[in-house]
């Protein structure tokens, strides 16, 4: 909306406002954002007389906008115009040792197809194409199906990366995301001097966690808790090591068969000795969907949960327990800090093809791991390339051009005029697999519901000055 | 939850509001899901739809809305949704900084 008032020439520009209850929230594109009562907005829209300083200040009047801070301000919220890809995702095989309802990889028909796992060949020249990138920082992220089935190949790739760094000037990190079944204290301590990263799935005390992530004699609820322990008390004994030893992570995967628990499952985070969490709802994507009726989780169910549990984090945080949760560290970073979140599927563009890129196990390669995952379903339309391609090819193809323009959010009808669109991002991917069209349609989307839902009770949230001093003390970490 | 299957439902989508840009893509998305026919008439176009539920329609109905939204925002927003894309595009192949 423009309010012109013509004498003075200043127009206010509303980019984008929601109203919240009897409140206004007006935001815009270089991070700026005020809230005001609604009969202070009604005023301002009728009669532009007295602009408030904080209007100026923070980009809301045309007539006096500082295009230099604000740009820079922009910049840091868009994070992906200016990268090209840090994260670069190995599927050391496709194959797994556990069978979770929302995953294909451990399905019994392919569980000892060896075909599935990638040779060290394609490794090492994943690791080459990744090296070849541009990026001056590179983040390894080693994934599966459960990449320890495919061990020696690892070990050997670890070492190819760690040697390829010593000759070149990039800054280089290493991450692995394992079930722990195949973990043992001789691949734990390689890792560790490898100055590997650990993280796995734990998705709620062993109840829950049995429900979803089933393994043989269900075994997985108690391995994950010892090695997640075991990781932690290296991370707390690192002094005087020669490497660095980083605090073991995980993340939950929010079922239907979580709903209830949201307290225990931050209890047993905070049992494992854990000081985060990453909570996100399962995606009615490849074998998620096909298990949807005993999974699935509707963006209401998924909001409810996650304010109970936040609630809950929040009440340990005042008793003195140090304990965050990711999502929320994310949104957060956005609204006080004006910063990206660094969440490639929360920036507009998305991250796809330009932030990361996944290598499947043949060395096909994809514009993210969840395109990877829709091509285990037999779709390849986010494929863009393969290891023997030049890299200038890749990073150009059609997909990664395709998901850029779905994800810009100016482009989208409801979220060009939304209050959220700083913090938010859509997923060309989820879009494409529930909804036909990489652009979707917000007006149903499952991922806009939970994401409108998560922002809207973090801006209750900060209506209380201790909860915001808190959040604020969350993204420092 | 799903509504009851009917048969033989027509719409009438008015070139007034929806272009056919936007038709064909609403039709392109729902072609492996709903069964339907069309055909131009008048100033507009009549779809013909075989064995759909009430869901389905609405959401055929709210696709063709969403493309004409889509196709009128572009022509504001274009110019700045191509600027941005291609510096993501040239970022990615390293013509600019890194963070
Ligand atoms: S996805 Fe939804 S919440 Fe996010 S900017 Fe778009 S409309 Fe707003
Ligand atoms: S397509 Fe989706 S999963 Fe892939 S980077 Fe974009 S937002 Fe993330």
């Amino acid at each position: 909306m423009e309010n012109k008032q013509q004498n003075k020439k200043q127009t206010l520009l509303f980019q984008q406002w929601k109203k919240n209850k009897d409140h206004v929230l007006l935001t815009n594109d270089f991070g700026g954002r005020i809230e005001l009562s609604g009969k202070l907005f009604n005023e301002l829209c009728d009669n532009p007389d007295n602009i408030p300083q904080q209007f100026f200040d923070n980009g809301f009047v045309s007539e006096m906008l500082d295009f230099g801070k604000l740009g820079l301000s922009w910049l840091n919220t868009h994070c992906n115009v200016c990268l090209s890809p840090t994260l670069h995702i190995l599927v050391m095989t496709a194959r797994c040792n556990m069978q979770c309802l929302y995953c294909q990889a451990g399905a019994p028909g392919r569980k000892k197809d060896m075909s599935l796992d990638m040779s060290l060949e394609t490794a090492k020249k994943c690791v080459d194409f990744a090296f070849k990138t541009p990026s001056p920082v590179l983040n390894f992220e080693f994934q599966g199906g459960e990449p320890l089935l495919n061990w020696n190949v690892l070990s050997e790739t670890v070492k190819y990366i760690r040697q390829k760094e010593s000759e070149s000037d990039k800054d280089v990190s290493i991450s692995l995301i394992s079930n722990f079944i195949l973990m043992d204290e001789e691949k734990a301590n390689f890792l560790l001097q490898n100055e590997v990263s650990i993280c796995s799935s734990l998705d709620g005390p062993e109840n829950v966690h049995k429900k979803n992530r089933h393994s043989e004699n269900d075994i997985s609820y108690n391995i994950v808790c010892k090695w997640l322990k075991y990781f932690n008390q290296k991370y707390d004994s690192q002094l005087g090591k020669a490497y660095k030893i980083f605090r073991p992570g995980a993340i939950i995967t929010v079922t239907k068969n979580s709903i209830g628990h949201a307290k225990e499952i931050i209890d047993e985070y905070v049992s494992a000795g854990l000081e985060s969490l990453y909570m996100r709802p399962v995606s009615q994507i490849g074998y998620a969907a096909v298990n949807w009726n005993s999974i699935g989780i509707s963006p209401a169910e998924y909001i409810s949960l996650y304010k109970e549990a936040i609630n809950y984090v929040l009440t340990l945080n005042k008793k003195g327990v140090s304990i965050i949760e990711k999502a929320c560290q994310i949104f957060c970073e956005k609204i006080f800090n004006v910063g990206s979140g660094g969440n490639y599927d929360l920036d507009s563009p998305c991250g796809a093809g330009t932030g990361q890129i996944a290598y499947n196990y043949d060395g096909n390669i994809y514009t993210c791991d969840e395109a990877r995952m829709l091509a285990m379903e037999g779709d390849d339309l986010f494929r863009i390339g393969n290891v023997n391609d030049p890299v200038e090819k890749v990073l150009t193809a059609d997909a990664v051009r395709a998901c850029k323009y779905a994800s810009e959010l100016n482009s989208q009808p409801l979220c060009s005029r939304c209050a959220y669109k700083p913090y938010c991002g859509i997923c060309p991917v989820f879009n494409y697999a529930t909804q036909g069209s990489l652009f979707g349609n917000m007006a149903t989307n499952f991922r806009c519901a939970v994401n409108k839902g998560q922002i809207d009770f973090i801006f209750e949230l900060i209506k209380d000055k201790e909860n915001e001093e808190i959040l604020k003390k969350w993204i420092q970490r | 939850m799903d509504s009851e299957i009917e048969k033989n439902k027509k719409i009438f989508f008015s070139f007034d509001i929806y272009s056919e840009e936007a038709l064909n893509l609403a039709a392109y998305i729902f072609e492996d899901r709903i069964k339907f026919s069309s055909s131009k008439k008048d100033n507009g176009a009549e779809f013909v739809f075989d064995n759909y539920s009430e869901n389905d329609i609405r959401d055929f109905v709210n696709e063709a809305l969403n493309q004409q939204c889509r196709i009128d925002l572009a022509t504001v927003t274009g110019p700045l949704t191509r600027f941005i894309v291609t510096k993501a595009l040239i970022s990615g192949m390293g013509e600019g900084k890194n963070e």
